[in-house]
């Protein structure tokens, strides 16, 4: 059940990222500014970013964010997308933020996990991010002349094109 | 493609939401008739508070709980056929107010698919005025697209406003009374000049795709929100195969 954050809670933690989002590497100082301009602009008071390091799948300081949640009202993340690929864990870590009573913030996407009827649109959004490397063109249009050449000669193109 | 609005209740209701957010931002009294009120906006705002205003509109828009539910009512069938049943839309809304004369407000002739946007998105554009003439944008159709597609190379030292020039008697103005909608890929390219029509141009525009095609830098989450998921996608997105077996 979802808890009234108590008022002994004070602030919000940025959480930011040392290894590419959705392959992209931000460096941390524009994940810092995203997250900082995020809480001013929806008045949560910002504490100093927790940064995840950077092996694949290492999860370590999103856990130290956790267990402070107790004295949080929530953290911020820089993206959804630094969320864990798996389902579960990701349950997991909704239960854990909405269990205490905190929110969970997105800024580069501008989401709020606020209560549990919000967890059907954030995990619309995930269920289909991570569908799309499984589609033609791994869901992704490049725009550079190699991506062009493969997307000629990749089969499931040229056939269509001729089905047309 | 130029077709009737499928929800004229529902644009009634944004083109009553933007006029009256207008009024309050320039404070004036709540409008009585929204689009004559609308085209005329040219002499209640001048050109160095345009953008505020507009920004004044668009927030109005992101803070109003039924404006994209409404927007996409207005085309919600037309959709379906041209992109499917299965959408990504657009988490923000393209607004636009093209003061007549007004030189600061001009989109020259690009195609979406040169920068951001994936070619897979259309763009439903409601104007919410009469648009015509220079008071609309223009398109080139898609008859002449790939002749001056190949011909751009040559505009490498005269820009876009040598190859504007060139192509003008090829372009398209768009005449759209108030209570119809424009689907168009924005592979085609497009724009906007200075209006030289006696009223002000506003209009909307929103990007759509099919959920399963590819983005580009204009992607799932930041730019675009998952509309519609039918049941067989949901089952598929989250079915797990059995696993643990040894040889």
């Amino acid at each position: 059940m979802t808890q009234e954050p108590r008022p002994d809670r004070f602030g919000y933690r940025g959480y930011v990222a040392s290894r590419p989002v959705r392959g992209t590497s931000f460096p941390q100082q524009v994940q810092n500014l995203v997250v900082r301009d995020y809480a001013q602009r929806n008045g949560l008071h910002y504490l100093l970013s927790s940064t995840e390091y950077a092996m694949p799948s290492c999860f370590l300081m999103l856990g130290a964010v956790l267990a402070e949640l107790p004295k949080l009202r929530g953290v911020i993340f820089f993206s959804i997308f630094m969320l864990p690929q798996s389902k579960v864990r990701r349950l997991e870590i909704y239960d854990r933020i909405l269990g205490s009573g905190g929110e969970l913030h997105a800024a580069l996407e501008n989401l709020t996990l606020r209560a549990r009827e919000d967890i059907v649109a954030m995990e619309d959004l995930m269920d289909v991010e991570l569908t799309l490397p499984s589609l033609p063109m791994a869901g992704r249009y490049e725009k550079d002349d190699e991506s062009m050449q493969q997307r000629a000669a990749d089969p499931f193109w040229s056939t269509l094109t001729e089905a047309l | 493609m130029i077709a009737d609005a499928e929800d004229r209740g529902s644009l009634d209701k944004i083109r009553e939401l933007t006029a009256n957010r207008a009024a309050a931002f320039l404070q004036l009294p709540t409008p009585d008739d929204p689009a004559a009120f609308m085209d005329a906006i040219g002499g209640r705002v001048s050109p160095e508070r345009l953008n505020d205003l507009r920004l004044a509109i668009i927030e109005t828009f992101k803070s109003t709980t039924w404006f994209r539910e409404a927007y996409f009512s207005c085309a919600r069938n037309l959709l379906d056929t041209i992109v499917g049943n299965e959408l990504a839309m657009q988490r923000g809304v393209g607004f636009s107010i093209q003061l007549p004369n007004d030189e600061q407000s001009l989109l020259p002739l690009h195609s979406d698919a040169w920068s951001e946007d994936s070619p897979f998105e259309i763009v439903l554009w409601i104007p919410l005025v009469d648009v015509y003439r220079t008071k609309s944008m223009f398109i080139l159709p898609l008859a002449h697209e790939a002749r001056w597609r190949e011909k751009m190379p040559q505009y490498a030292e005269g820009g876009v406003a040598a190859l504007f020039r060139d192509m003008e008697a090829d372009l398209q103005w768009l005449d759209i009374p108030y209570g119809k909608v424009l689907l168009f890929t924005h592979t085609l390219m497009h724009g906007n000049h200075v209006n030289h029509e006696a009223t002000a141009r506003w209009s909307t525009n929103v990007r759509f795709k099919a959920l399963f095609t590819p983005y580009s830098d204009k992607r799932l989450g930041d730019f675009f929100d998952p509309i519609t998921i039918r049941a067989a996608s949901r089952i598929g997105m989250t079915y797990e195969q059995p696993r643990g077996f040894t040889e």
